[in-house]
């Protein structure tokens, strides 16, 4: 196991230990049965070989409450992971993460929770580059990978919240280390019943 | 600067850094402490670098964010000299050190030249103390004209020559041409020059 891997299982397993709290409800806050959208706008940076300054990804999260606290559900969007421009052209590199995710709430306050997330599937990585390599990747691909959460999120007017998060991603990128990137996220959230 | 001035600073630095990466980078200088000048690419950059001299840069490693991220890379390296054998490595450059690669001399080179009036049809060597001449170090279908120059890079130590020239394909040897690492030999050849050289250095056929 190399040392990046390392570094990512030292992410997940402090989700994991953050998944050891309290269980309860706040107040205009999805309940058991019903659904979550999360609408979702980052920074997004990766965290590789010849990565520059990150951009913008668009993401959107749906999942259905297992339990008061706990949703599972899917995940999807377009992070711009990397971007420089040279001369008229940009070069980029564009993520396209379709998760599985489970998120787990904790209630701290009234209207007030905070959440961990965990998340595997697959990311299609788009890559704009003439340069050098982003990661040790040059061309588009589907790879395996995953992804830890941590966050917040705040209920208003009963069924919308908006909310922030920090997400760590992470995926095989064909070469000796995987690719990881995170995104500084900001929710805006809708309860359907 | 207060206390709490300075966790606000802190926290400040902490959000700008989580919201950026740090950009890692580190030098890389490539020494030439080989005899001859070397020619090659670091990093696909197409360098010359004199003998003494050094050629230095900095390379962009990538984006880290706390514990994540790279903290060095591999930058290629390839070329040659004429005391130094072709080659092509991987160094590995830190981020915020200097990364000294030293080129260094490993072989030997006979600087070959047509001083003759007839092309050479082919040039072949051997170790002195062995018994067959190898194949025509000349490309395929090629000969060196009168006045043309051909480098030979030999391990050190004691070699022959055996050099077929004209139209006739008359073959001459010069024998214990001593190689040392480092070393360019002139060899100014034609028949001779090589006689020149006296017993037993050339032996005529």
């Amino acid at each position: 196991m190399d040392s990046e891997m390392r570094k990512a299982n030292l992410f997940v397993g402090i989700f994991l230990l953050c998944c050891i709290s309290f269980a309860g409800s706040a107040l205009g806050q999805a309940v058991q049965s019903q659904y979550v959208a999360d609408f979702g706008a980052a920074f997004t940076q990766a965290t590789v070989t010849k990565a520059r300054m990150g951009f913008v990804g668009l993401d959107l999260q749906v999942g259905k409450m297992l339990t008061n606290n706990v949703s599972v559900g899917l995940s999807t969007g377009y992070d711009v992971v990397s971007m420089r421009k040279i001369g008229s052209v940009y070069e980029r590199m564009g993520i396209i993460p379709i998760l599985a995710k489970a998120k787990m709430y904790f209630t701290f306050a009234p209207l007030m929770q905070a959440h961990a997330s965990l998340a595997g599937g697959v990311y299609q990585s788009v890559p704009h580059l003439d340069t050098d390599p982003i990661g040790g990747i040059w061309n588009s691909d589907i790879q395996p990978g995953g992804a830890a959460g941590i966050g917040f999120d705040y209920w208003f007017l009963g069924r919308q919240g908006i909310g922030a998060e920090f997400e760590y991603n992470f995926f095989d990128s064909g070469g000796d280390s995987p690719f990881s990137y995170f995104a500084l996220r900001l929710n805006y959230s809708i309860i359907k019943i | 600067m207060g206390t709490k001035n300075m966790r606000v600073l802190l926290a400040i630095v902490a959000i700008a850094a989580s919201l950026t990466g740090c950009s890692q980078e580190g030098d890389l200088v490539v020494k030439n402490d080989a005899t001859t000048e070397f020619e090659g690419y670091v990093e696909d950059q197409f360098v010359m670098i004199a003998p003494g001299e050094q050629y230095s840069t900095t390379i962009y490693i990538g984006k880290n964010f706390t514990l994540v991220g790279p903290t060095d890379i591999g930058v290629p390296i390839s070329g040659s000299a004429w005391t130094k054998k072709s080659f092509s490595i991987t160094m590995w450059v830190a981020s915020g050190e200097q990364n000294t690669f030293t080129i260094d001399d490993d072989i030997g080179a006979l600087d070959f030249k047509n001083n003759y009036s007839l092309s050479i049809n082919e040039i072949s060597v051997k170790m002195c103390d062995g018994t067959s001449f190898g194949s025509n170090l000349l490309e395929i279908g090629h000969k060196l004209a009168p006045g043309d120059e051909k480098l030979i890079q030999l391990s050190p130590g004691c070699w022959d020559v055996l050099v077929n020239y004209g139209r006739e394909e008359n073959l001459d040897t010069v024998t214990a041409i001593t190689i040392d690492i480092g070393q360019v030999v002139e060899f100014p050849w034609d028949p001779d020059y090589v006689l020149s050289l006296g017993p037993p250095a050339a032996i005529k056929r």
